[in-house]
């Protein structure tokens, strides 16, 4: 096909539609594949990233827990100790109690400080290095309370002035310090770290972001080369298109001119060939005219008188004269019969050139109805030779009127001429439609046609099988000849001796622009 | 037609004008008859005759075949119509040609009858009587 549309176009067809997967398609999909698996890295590192800067998070946050939870414990002492002086001042049950809760609470405090951050090892050896000081701590407060509460004052005043729970407390406080300063360091470490990570997050984000835009760029050059170079094609597509239909142009141009002169030729020739018949025709029958006269002139140059019988009628007339008229006649007879028929084929001949001129009118038209109609004109054939034509239901197509009319006309005609003697002939008209067109079939059980002869029966002046029939074989490319110009066709096949069926495409929707640029 | 009218035939066949010749006459019309086998010197005849006054025949009657070798019978027909003299002589256009635009043309010219040739002679004989008949009855006017 490719070949064809070359010598037709004379265009050539960019090769990049053609080829299959070149080296630079080859390219573009690995650079995109690339760019997709990069993507796809950038993604799972920054989501890693992401993970151990949460991590980082968390851990800042438990840091200033810890931190807070200490300073509440070192809150909790201290508060135990004010609570105590407060009590031994004033002897106020409400410092008491307030004494004894937070002492209570001071324990399981450090208990729960212990339980969660048992990991951290360097905590645990510090708090394990306060834990006896606390213990003393509450003792020492404890028993200068029972002093106090047993009612001697003095005791304990004597207890609390000797500074040990003072010292006790100094301990505790220098213990904190250190402590909170170890929490800190970490907690700054701590964030140093995560601003670490945060800061390779953003990096990695960026990357991300700069690879995106970057393989995007990519991607939409590519596009545009893609683009452009499809553009070029469509345009040389179009090119070869508009070539190809001046191309076309030109061959109607010309199918038109040779059709035109066809017909004129075929309408001389038909008309040229008459004038002779006239002559032909007519002085062959002033010739008959001129038998007698000239053999009575021939008989009279015989003999010098006439023949007369005894009783003076003529005489009977002479054998050799009888045979001489014979053979005159028999003469003169086929000179005629051939007149008639060469009158015949170019009257046939004239008829179709004729047609070809015609302008054809599409119009919608119920097949069924135009099928129903054309059977019923043909009743008398049908009736004489014990035939019936069935019509089943056509699809209704867009068509000039008087072409398909003829078309169908000729073909049931047929049908109804080459019957089988012996069987009642049975003919049917189906059709459906295919696509864009119309496809109809003509049926009979007649006497079939040949294989040699199913083409030439299109043919004009020839007939296929014996000749009891009248006809001069000019219907079938008369239907032809109209068919074509319909855009349709018809084919035939036969099996001698069963029946033929005539297949007839024509189109559902017929313009006429073909036909009128042919034959405007 | 009274037997002063004279049949101009323009006619390039000679079988044809032979044959129409012969009928005619069998028809029973005696008239003068002429033929030419080509438009121009038919027209120059007729244009002549026309010039030259009384003491030709003072009514024409043409038969006008459409294929001739010089020029087509329809501009010898367009030609005859346009001559002030000559417009009113009957045209019978008698041709082998059936084509229905031709007819519609040459009637639209002005011919008065056209007749189509017959191939079969039978027809073509009865045809040429019945015209020989016709031209014995019609008024042909005078030509000045």
């Amino acid at each position: 096909m490719l070949n064809r549309m070359k010598s037709l176009g004379g265009a050539k067809l960019p090769k990049a539609i053609l080829a299959p997967l070149s080296i630079k398609a080859r390219w573009e999909i690995t650079l995109l594949l690339l760019a997709f698996a990069v993507l796809v890295l950038v993604v799972i590192t920054t989501a890693w990233l992401n993970e151990r800067a949460q991590d980082g998070r968390d851990r800042t946050v438990a840091l200033a827990h810890l931190s807070n939870k200490l300073g509440e414990l070192h809150l909790y002492i201290r508060r135990a100790e004010s609570d105590q002086r407060g009590y031994l001042l004033t002897n106020n049950q409400e410092f008491f109690d307030s004494y004894k809760q937070s002492v209570n609470s001071v324990m399981p405090r450090l208990t729960e400080i212990k339980m969660l951050h048992g990991a951290d090892s360097q905590l645990l050896h510090a708090i394990s290095q306060l834990q006896p000081k606390l213990k003393e701590k509450l003792e020492e407060m404890e028993e200068i309370i029972k002093l106090f509460a047993a009612g001697k004052q003095a005791g304990a005043l004597r207890a609390v002035r000797s500074g040990q729970g003072q010292q006790l407390m100094e301990a505790i406080k220098v213990f904190f310090d250190d402590i909170q300063t170890r929490q800190s360091a970490e907690l700054r470490a701590q964030l140093a770290h995560s601003g670490r990570l945060e800061w390779l997050l953003l990096v990695a984000e960026l990357c991300g972001a700069v690879l995106v835009l970057g393989f995007s760029t990519l991607a939409v050059i590519l596009l545009l080369r893609t683009n452009k170079s499809m553009r070029l094609a469509q345009q040389e597509l179009g090119t070869a298109k508009d070539d190809l239909e001046i191309t076309v142009a030109e061959r109607t141009e010309q199918l038109r001119a040779s059709n035109e002169e066809i017909q004129r030729f075929t309408y001389i020739v038909s008309h040229d060939l008459r004038a002779p018949l006239v002559n032909i025709m007519g002085f062959t029958t002033e010739l008959e005219n001129l038998r007698n006269d000239m053999l009575a002139l021939s008989a009279a140059a015989k003999g010098d008188q006439p023949n007369l019988a005894a009783n003076g009628e003529d005489a009977p007339p002479d054998k050799e004269e009888e045979a001489l008229k014979r053979e005159f006649d028999e003469a003169v007879g086929f000179i005629k019969t051939s007149i008639v028929k060469m009158e015949r084929l170019i009257g046939a001949v004239l008829k179709m050139a004729r047609e070809g001129e015609r302008p054809l009118r599409p119009e919608p038209i119920d097949m069924t109805g135009l099928l129903q109609s054309i059977a019923a004109g043909l009743a008398h054939q049908t009736q004489e030779a014990g035939a019936s034509i069935v019509i089943e239901p056509l699809p209704s197509i867009t068509i000039d009127r008087l072409a398909v009319e003829q078309v169908f006309s000729n073909l049931l005609e047929n049908a109804v001429k080459f019957l089988r003697a012996d069987e009642p002939g049975r003919i049917q008209v189906t059709g459906k439609p295919a696509g864009r067109s119309a496809v109809f079939e003509v049926k009979d059980n007649g006497r079939g046609i040949e294989l040699k002869d199913q083409r030439r029966i299109f043919e004009l002046f020839r007939r296929a099988g014996p000749r009891d029939k009248p006809g001069e074989g000019i219907g079938l490319a008369y239907v032809l000849a109209l068919l074509r110009r319909l855009g349709g066709s018809i084919s035939a096949d036969s099996e001698p001796g069963r029946g033929t069926v005539f297949t007839i495409t024509l189109p559902m929707q017929w313009s006429g622009e073909e036909d009128k640029r042919a034959s405007a | 037609m009274n037997g002063a009218v004279l049949i101009v035939m323009i006619e390039d066949d000679a079988g044809h004008a032979r044959l129409i010749e012969k009928n005619i006459r069998r028809a029973g019309v005696n008239n003068d008859l002429v033929h030419f086998s080509d438009g121009a010197s038919g027209l120059n005849y007729l244009f002549r005759l026309c010039r030259e006054g009384a003491k030709r025949a003072s009514s024409i009657l043409i038969l006008l075949d459409l294929n001739l070798p010089d020029m087509t019978g329809v501009e010898v027909l367009e030609k005859l119509k346009g001559e002030e003299h000559l417009k009113r002589a009957p045209v019978v256009v008698l041709t082998t040609t059936d084509d229905k635009a031709e007819i519609q043309r040459c009637y639209d010219l002005g011919c008065n009858v056209y007749i189509t040739k017959p191939v079969d002679y039978d027809r073509f004989a009865h045809a040429i009587r019945q015209l020989g008949l016709f031209f014995s009855v019609i008024q042909v006017p005078e030509s000045k």
